[in-house]
């Protein structure tokens, strides 16, 4: 068992006078002599241009005080060194002993201007487990000093994607923008639309997550509308972007399954925190089975589908959460369960190896077996032909 | 709320203690949140003088372990010991009740909840 993150030496076969270049990492199963239906790089007709909304069932926690940044350092999976003094929030889960997903959360410093740095994080999660994870905190409190406090009535967090986002996120204040030139050592004043807030870099074009007051709206120009909340959850569906308490059942699903590593939630270089050997040795000597996908929900009877399509007539009774999905007429363990879903599709963690059968079900919670076709989200990274599970460290010769 | 010295440890405290030519040397144990199983026991060299309030010490053959009431809570009915192994020569935690599972090289352990 490795505690500390550093690979196992012993597992290096020493070959004289050669270098690894590269080291061993995890690989998904994706079968790849089969085309697999990929998710479609396009936006909703309803999510394109410019739009923001207001995310869902998201609370907030503050913690303050000395110890905050080492105290959250040993419980999340990404680096909090690097968000220490202040700046953009960025996504974590915390994991359990055993290295399996408690919550998934973004962690946003509460840049507090001038005053910074005071080391105030707000740490954002589910709102419907708040209670869950002030007393998974406090487990480990013990004499740290970090107060935790619910600030969840104070905020709402925003989505905005379109265009024209990177020009909100910082976007440089010329003092006077008739001038050709500045002086040198002119002060350029950065401007921001949010003081608390992240680009949200779970899915490449996920866009800008911001923590506002709860009274005040982004100051987006025009071309932005505001969409209702539900579209937040669809968008995510579509492209493949688990969040909160369904998709994310309590000390179930491991973080490499969730996607935590695609999502950039995890830091493989960091020191130890809790649930850290598994995952560190999952991605270096392991094979990652399954992982959360959008899935398209259709009757017996009707065609499969062939690209990942919303009917936002539908209106079926869905599955709940965590709802087992089987293969038709075979016996034996589920291969996989449903996360969130809306209208005709949802989020699945299902076995990568069955993904392209034809033949997935799972119960609407009524007793219909409803069909259930995956797809792969297009912005995953691409495993090439031939290199797949049996991937070799490669040698470069060094004459010493 | 007992905690057992093993001979070993009695015998490498006495060895540090004249090493450093000082009779006055007590082994602190404390547990803090840490590690990959969310605790972690950390060990110092103090004062036998310098005790705290909410300090309670532990004593065999002379030879003094010190642990806060929180820490307590944590490894009570465990042993104190000194080990020496491939991995490293520390002093360690063992057989403690309260802890479900450790790490590999024991710094680190799971409490039972």
């Amino acid at each position: 068992m490795e505690c500390s993150a550093r690979p196992s030496l012993s597992r290096t076969p020493l070959i004289r006078n050669s270098i690894y270049h590269k080291v061993l990492r995890s690989v998904s199963t994706i079968p790849t002599s089969e085309p697999s239906l990929h998710t479609n790089e396009k936006e909703d007709k309803i999510h394109q241009g410019d739009h923001y909304v207001k995310i869902p069932d998201r609370g907030l926690l503050e913690l303050y005080g000395s110890d905050t940044v080492k105290f959250l350092q040993g419980l999340i999976t990404n680096d909090m060194p690097s968000i220490s003094s202040g700046g953009d929030g960025f996504y974590a889960a915390f994991l359990n002993p055993v290295g399996r997903v408690m919550f998934d959360s973004f962690i946003h410093p509460k840049n507090l201007g001038t005053s910074f740095p005071q080391p105030t994080f707000l740490v954002e999660c589910d709102s419907r487990i708040i209670p869950e994870i002030i007393k998974h905190m406090k487990k480990y409190l013990l004499r740290s000093n970090v107060k935790i406090t619910d600030v969840s009535s104070f905020y709402q967090i925003w989505n905005v994607w379109g265009n024209k986002i990177n020009n909100l996120w910082w976007r440089n204040q010329v003092p006077n923008p008739s001038a050709t030139k500045l002086h040198s050592g002119a002060l350029v004043l950065k401007e921001n639309i949010a003081e608390i807030g992240c680009r949200d870099k779970r899915y490449p074009n996920m866009g800008l997550r911001l923590v506002l007051p709860v009274d005040i709206k982004p100051t987006v120009p025009n071309s932005f509308t505001e969409l209702p909340s539900k579209e937040y959850i669809i968008r995510r569906i579509l492209h493949g972007v688990p969040e909160g308490i369904h998709d994310f059942p309590q000390g179930e699903a491991l973080p490499l399954q969730s996607n935590f590593d695609y999502m950039g939630g995890i830091d493989f270089r960091k020191g130890c925190y809790i649930g850290q050997e598994l995952t560190f040795r999952t991605y270096h000597t392991g094979i990652t089975r399954k992982r959360i996908l959008p899935v398209q929900l259709y009757h017996e009877g009707e065609s499969v589908p062939t690209t990942l399509e919303l009917d936002r007539n539908s209106n079926f009774p869905l599955p709940p959460p965590s709802s087992n999905i089987t293969v038709l007429n075979r016996k034996g363990r589920p291969v996989g369960s449903i996360g969130t879903s809306y209208h005709n599709i949802a989020l699945a963690l299902l076995k990568l190896d069955i993904i392209q059968n034809n033949d997935l079900v799972v119960d609407n919670g009524q007793g219909e077996k409803l069909r259930v076709k995956a797809f792969i989200p297009n912005w995953w990274p691409k495993v090439e032909d031939g290199k797949d599970t049996e991937e070799k460290p490669k040698e470069t010769a060094v004459v010493i | 709320m007992h905690i057992e010295i093993t001979d070993r440890a009695v015998k490498q405290l006495k060895y540090i203690s004249e090493q450093e030519k000082n009779s006055n040397n007590a082994l602190r144990i404390t547990v803090d949140s840490g590690g990959c199983h969310g605790f972690q026991y950390f060990y110092d060299l103090m004062e036998s003088n310098s005790f705290k309030e909410d300090d309670v010490v532990f004593e065999n053959d002379g030879v003094k372990v010190v642990v806060d009431e929180i820490s307590l809570g944590m490894i009570k009915g465990s042993k104190i010991d000194y080990t020496e192994e491939l991995i490293g020569s520390q002093f360690q935690v063992s057989d403690n009740p309260q802890a479900a599972s450790g790490c590999g090289c024991g710094i680190s352990f799971e409490i039972k909840v």
